[in-house]
């Protein structure tokens, strides 16, 4: 693959998506934080995107590779679950623990706040990405 | 520049151009990995790379002045960022960095770009006034 046919836009839309869909993901776990009961069984467990990205190039070398960022695959948090003492819970067990989501609220924040700032950086780099292109084409412009 | 002698202006323009175009890739995959873990960023050697693009060509044979010079065509154009720092993931991305870069080069391309806007009207006006 050469270099040349991979746009700086889509490699910067590709960070948006993923990013996206980390924010998906947080959302989710948010509006979950007190789930007990899931279609598999038990709480909810947190999900976490892991990323995978490539260099754009080898250093040292001008071959290309597959590039930009990409979600390889969505994990569960194994962390062990939040246990809070409530007998009168229809989810408590026999010592009387509700078994809640391992989902720390303030993380889920301070998670939101990263994905944010770094789809903020991608949306930067498609403006200067349009300003060039703009600027390519006022070369043609009579 | 004085390499770049003899050598048209538009010719040089463009490839200026072009490799700060290959500039803003490698700077946009470095935000875009921005979190991905064991990460290292890419950096390019504007300077070498256009040099080995024009020398590319074969428009114009590169002189070694000096013994430290590379070769034409060979030269280690994208580097690895020698980053003094890491994130718990092993990310080594300096998101200040790369957006300081992302503007630097983004000047550089449209300035680049109006000078080849502004060379392309110089032609046009001579044409113009030998009618």
């Amino acid at each position: 693959m050469n270099l040349n046919s991979i746009s700086a836009r889509d490699i910067a839309v590709s960070a948006l998506k993923a990013q996206r869909t980390r924010i998906n993901l947080i959302a989710n776990n948010i509006a979950n934080a007190e789930t007990t009961r899931t279609p598999e069984g038990g709480a909810f467990r947190r999900q976490l995107a892991v990323f995978r990205g490539e260099h754009l190039q080898t250093p040292g070398t001008l071959r290309a590779a597959r590039t930009g960022v990409s979600i390889q695959e969505i994990v569960e948090d194994t962390a062990p679950m939040r246990r809070v003492y409530d007998p009168s819970h229809p989810d408590a067990a026999e010592d009387g623990y509700v078994e809640y989501p391992n989902i720390d609220l303030a993380v889920e924040m301070v998670d939101l706040v990263s994905a944010q700032r770094s789809y903020d950086a991608s949306v930067a780099v498609v403006v200067s990405d349009k300003r060039m292109t703009q600027k390519a084409l006022e070369i043609i412009q009579p | 520049m004085a390499a770049f002698s003899g050598l048209n202006v538009a010719d040089v323009l463009q490839h200026a151009m072009r490799v700060s175009a290959m500039d803003h890739r490698i700077i946009a995959n470095n935000i875009a990995n921005v979190d991905t873990p064991r990460f290292t960023p890419t950096e390019l050697d504007f300077q070498a790379t256009l040099r080995s693009a024009i020398g590319g060509q074969g428009r114009v044979a590169l002189r070694k002045t000096q013994v430290r010079h590379l070769e034409a065509g060979h030269e280690r154009a994208v580097l690895e960022r020698l980053a003094v720092f890491s994130k718990n993931d092993y990310n080594k991305v300096d998101l200040e960095h790369e957006m300081a870069s992302l503007a630097e080069n983004t000047g550089r391309y449209t300035t680049y770009g109006s000078l080849l806007t502004k060379h392309f009207k110089q032609v046009k006006d001579l044409l113009t006034n030998i009618r």
